[in-house]
């Protein structure tokens, strides 16, 4: 190992992350060299330095206090329930959810009707009718599209640099 | 990208972990003995963390409490997918990065000493009616140079810095805590420790 290469390892040493066979060749270098060793003692002295700040220990009773706060969050959470239930789990509402479901069911029933009233026109219809069904929107504006020449009047757009330059 | 998703797999490895296993034992037991023994063994480590975070000792054992209280309120869902320090620690740094964006500016006061209560250093410091002895001074200064310093870091070095000085994370655990890569870790750590070399020089080769 050489002096750069240890050098750039000082920090994976320090925090134990090399491997086994770099570790064993990092300490023999580092036995070794003086320069090597000025390098990674001020290295190590800033990281050693770090150690100073002091720990701290929680207060005595901070089980308690986390169940009493787990409680107290349960309770919210509880009566929110509770008020959520009675404002939606009673029988004044019944009248209301029944005439829902009434609703409910009367829009469903109808839509299916209808699904099933296009389902039998669509089955009596020939191709040609079909076909036409699928292109109402055209047949809509046929009268439109019958009246303005549009074909030509596009040719002539697209030809109007060249018709321009043939004038000049 | 790779290193994601190989991390998903064999999570198998995790059901060994003692903590996990209280964690399942509370999830499926409703044993609040063992959530007390998971809290036992790492509430003043997790408060720690979070004091070095924020410089404030009440607010670290507040901040602490809502820790465990996600953990807890976790536990219906819990299936470990990664070890419970790295879980536990990822909610810590959260809550703690959550609060410095709620109170920027004033959570953490780069001129603010390390506040530890009754025992705040700075009291002590600016009592100039009791004489210490020069080796507590020179303690001193280097706790406030050295929390100062910390303080200074961006939150994701800070970050980095903390679980590996304090809690002798790998660089592994230090990507899964902060949902990022070893080399990204590696990357964070080597700036951090710039800085720090520079701020602290004076004070540490003196």
């Amino acid at each position: 190992m050489d002096c750069k290469r240890l050098k750039s390892q000082i920090y994976e040493y320090l925090d134990n992350e090399l491997q086994e066979a770099d570790m064993q060749q990092f300490s023999e270098h580092l036995g070794a060299c003086a320069e090597c060793q000025k390098a990674y003692e001020a290295i190590k002295r800033t990281w050693d330095a770090l150690e100073v700040l002091p720990n701290v220990e929680p207060t005595p009773n901070y089980m308690s206090r986390f169940w009493a706060e787990v409680a107290t969050r349960q309770n919210v959470v509880d009566r929110a329930r509770a008020r959520l239930s009675q404002m939606f789990l009673t029988w004044k509402l019944v009248p209301v959810y029944v005439s829902l479901c009434l609703a409910i069911s009367v829009f469903a029933i109808r839509n299916y009707m209808q699904f099933e009233q296009s389902r039998q026109i669509l089955a009596e219809m020939s191709q040609e009718e079909i076909e036409m069904v699928e292109y109402i929107e055209l047949a809509e504006n046929y009268e439109l599209i019958d009246e303005i020449e549009f074909f030509e009047d596009f040719e002539i757009i697209q030809n109007l640099d060249d018709l321009s330059v043939t004038q000049s | 990208m790779v290193e994601f998703l190989f991390r998903e797999n064999n999570i198998e490895q995790y059901l060994d972990d003692p903590d996990a296993k209280l964690m399942l034992k509370f999830k499926e037991e409703e044993d609040p003995s063992a959530f007390e023994e998971l809290m036992r063994k790492n509430f003043s480590r997790i408060m720690n963390f979070i004091y070095r975070f924020v410089a404030d000792r009440e607010l670290a054992e507040d901040l602490t409490q809502e820790v465990f209280i996600k953990i807890y309120n976790s536990a219906s869902n819990y299936y470990p997918r990664s070890k419970f320090k790295t879980w536990a620690f990822t909610i810590a740094r959260n809550i703690s990065l959550n609060e410095l964006r709620k109170n920027k500016g004033q959570v953490v006061s780069l001129d603010k000493p390390f506040k530890h209560g009754e025992d705040d250093m700075s009291l002590q410091v600016e009592d100039k009616t009791v004489s210490k002895p020069d080796d507590e001074i020179i303690k001193e200064e280097l706790v406030d140079a050295v929390g100062k310093a910390i303080n200074e870091l961006p939150a994701n070095q800070r970050t980095a810095i903390l679980l590996i000085r304090y809690e002798g994370f790998s660089y592994e655990e230090i990507a899964r805590t902060m949902n990022t890569t070893v080399s990204a870790v590696k990357s964070l750590l080597s700036r951090a420790r710039e800085t720090l070399k520079e701020k602290l020089a004076d004070i540490v080769s003196g």
